[in-house]
């Protein structure tokens, strides 16, 4: 073959306006003097637009033989109806300073954790313990949510939450965290402006839509770890490389769905090695490895009544697992369901306010032991399948007060088999946890949040070879710097 | 202010067709009756906040997407009062046409000049800081008659 046979295919997608500096004003505005605040979608083209609009302004705003006066501005013909956060998000500022790319300090959050529990630290050992849920040797020690708290004070991690438009067509986000020494990309994407239909196009690194919690940043929980269900069976949570697509019908009810491909780095459903020195049996898989679909409904229960019910489903394939001197390979399938209903009192700050949500998570593993044979026989495969759920309802007992309880459990069903003949069968792991939350909502501006929770957890496997019990507390404290209420 | 949302609404009128009423979604019981009484017979309004709440406060739920998702026309107060949830739907909902910038979205604090507006504000000096911009702007000023 010539030097032509190899074709290298790259679609490069770069967040450039990340690194952008804010630009001077473009066109500087006296609002005293009433002029309506320019904001305008566009980019950097835009900016001419803006500077042609300043000039006709400046000579055509007061005609003449009329006084000045702020109501002559009437006839300045630019898009003044805008929102001054979406003025960011479109742009601008929304005090009349153009700007362009995204607008860092649109929100932090600084996350300080106490912690501490009755095992000397380790309580959060006995969970990533809890029989049955093998976590493979490729699996990085502890999770960057929370697994990993040493008793006493931890600055869990700083959010830095960035957003803004790139031009008419596209917003980025990003999510960037910054803890124990790392800085974490937790998310950045480009999402599309204008698509017709109702259509969404997401591109980069995203926390996944399937169920409700995955989507939620670790400041938006009502507790301060994550459940049992995600922890154990989607490894803490699905955040990965790839594209999204969501639709959403002009039907009379909503109903969203949407479907993603991704790369499948996830320690828990799409479980990744390759080929190495030590495990050549591993073949190669290039992404996206990871194939998930989602939908979720919601009737329309008025201004007081929100429900929200979804169902999932993931593919992951290159499954690679290691068990010991055992190389497994195959595939793995996730089947979610999550329902979400609040209630939204009419008495401020959160008083009365009720959130019940729950949700369902059920993997099932389908290997073959490698190498392969010439036959398939049904000794050299190796299925799975374990599963979770949590319960969680929150009650506004006060104004900015809010308490909240889970019941979270793991691996009702909790087996290994082979050909239709059960290996093991493990028993499932329950915990029941407390919270107190103290919010202070607030305008734009400065916004505080002082959290406090308990934990009392048992990871109790049956056979219980390791049975143990623990009581964890933390009190987590997140500062925010703007508003960000939760979507329903 | 009304004189400014009748072309907004006959923009979208003309865009829409000409026997179907005019989807228009209002983020207040004040915006919706400031659209009824404009647009009367020939527009349909959906208010997004109930009269009795803070609209500061609200949380973004899925029939507001839905709302704004088959709006032809988004009519918020503005002046920061919808901050914490209507970007998040207006985001969601995936409907080009009432993004701020577009024909279909109108913003009434954007009409109009805000008043007493542009002062430092520090929250550190906690949440009197109005009233005491406001008394020293009526002292260097002069008292409102």
């Amino acid at each position: 073959m010539g030097p032509w046979s190899t074709v290298l295919i790259t679609l490069q997608l770069l967040l450039s306006a990340v690194g952008l500096p804010v630009q001077p004003a473009a066109v500087s505005q006296d609002r005293r003097a009433g002029r309506p605040v320019v904001a305008t979608p566009n980019g950097g083209s835009i900016a001419r637009q803006l500077d042609a609009i300043a000039r006709r302004e400046g000579s055509a705003a007061v005609p003449p033989g009329r006084p000045a006066s702020p109501r002559s501005l009437r006839r300045v013909e630019v898009p003044g109806n805008v929102h001054p956060r979406a003025a960011r998000f479109a742009g601008t500022d929304g005090t009349g300073h153009f700007r362009n790319g995204l607008q860092p300090g649109d929100k932090r959050h600084p996350n300080l954790v106490y912690y501490n529990d009755s095992r000397n630290g380790e309580g959060g050992d006995l969970i990533a313990e809890a029989d049955g849920f093998h976590r493979g040797e490729t699996e990085e020690a502890g999770h960057s949510h929370g697994g990993d708290l040493k008793p006493g004070f931890n600055l869990r991690e700083v959010e830095v939450a960035l957003s803004g438009s790139v031009d008419p067509y596209f917003d980025a986000v990003a999510f960037i965290t910054v803890g124990g020494g790392e800085v974490e990309v937790e998310e950045a994407y480009v999402r599309t402006r204008r698509l017709p239909g109702g259509l969404q196009v997401k591109a980069g690194r995203f926390l996944s839509d399937i169920g409700y919690i995955n989507r939620q940043h670790p400041h938006q929980w009502a507790f301060s770890n994550q459940n049992l269900a995600h922890d154990l069976v989607l490894g803490g949570g699905l955040a990965e490389n790839g594209v999204q697509v969501t639709w959403l019908p002009p039907l009379p009810v909503y109903l969203q769905m949407g479907a993603e491909a991704l790369q499948g780095e996830n320690d828990a459903i799409a479980v990744y090695v390759g080929p190495t020195e030590e495990r050549p049996l591993f073949s190669e898989a290039s992404g996206p490895r990871l194939i998930t679909g989602f939908a979720k409904f919601s009737p329309d229960l008025g201004f007081n009544h929100a429900l929200q019910v979804g169902g999932s489903l993931a593919r992951a394939r290159g499954f690679q697992e290691e068990h010991g001197e055992l190389s497994l390979e195959g595939h793995a399938w996730l089947v979610g369901l999550d329902a979400v209903y609040k209630y939204d009192s009419p008495k401020p700050w959160g008083e009365d306010d009720i959130v019940v949500q729950g949700e369902y998570l059920r993997r099932t593993k389908s290997l073959a032991i490698l190498p392969r044979p010439v036959s398939e026989s049904a000794s050299s495969s190796l299925g799975s399948t374990q599963d979770g759920f949590y319960v969680q309802g929150s009650l506004g007992i006060a104004p900015r007060l809010t308490v909240a309880a889970r019941l979270d459990v793991a691996g009702m069903a909790n087996w290994i088999g082979t050909g239709g003949h059960t290996l093991a069968d493990y028993g499932s792991s329950r915990r029941f946890s407390g919270a107190l939350t103290f919010t202070r909502p607030s305008s734009p501006g400065y916004d505080f949040r002082w959290t406090a929770r308990a934990f009392r957890s048992t990871a109790c496997g049956s056979p219980s070879r390791r049975c143990g019990f623990s009581c964890r507390s933390a009190w987590a404290r997140t500062a925010r710097t703007s508003s960000d209420e939760g979507q329903s | 202010m009304t004189r400014r949302l009748l072309p907004a609404l006959v923009g979208v009128m003309v865009a829409a067709s000409a026997h179907a009423a005019v989807n228009v979604v209002a983020t207040t019981t004040s915006m919706g009756m400031l659209v009824r009484t404009v647009g009367g017979d020939r527009v349909s309004v959906t208010v997004l906040a109930p009269p009795d709440r803070d609209a500061h406060y609200l949380q973004a739920r899925p029939s507001m997407i839905l709302a704004v998702r088959r709006a032809d026309l988004v009519v918020a107060v503005g002046a920061e009062l919808e901050i914490a949830w209507l970007p998040s739907v207006l985001e969601s909902a995936a409907n080009a046409r009432v993004l701020p910038g577009r024909s279909g979205y109108f913003e009434a604090a954007a009409q109009i000049s805000l008043i007493e507006k542009g002062e430092t504000a520090d929250r550190a000096r906690g949440t009197y800081i109005r009233r005491a911009i406001r008394t020293s702007t009526w002292i260097r000023s002069g008292w409102p008659r």
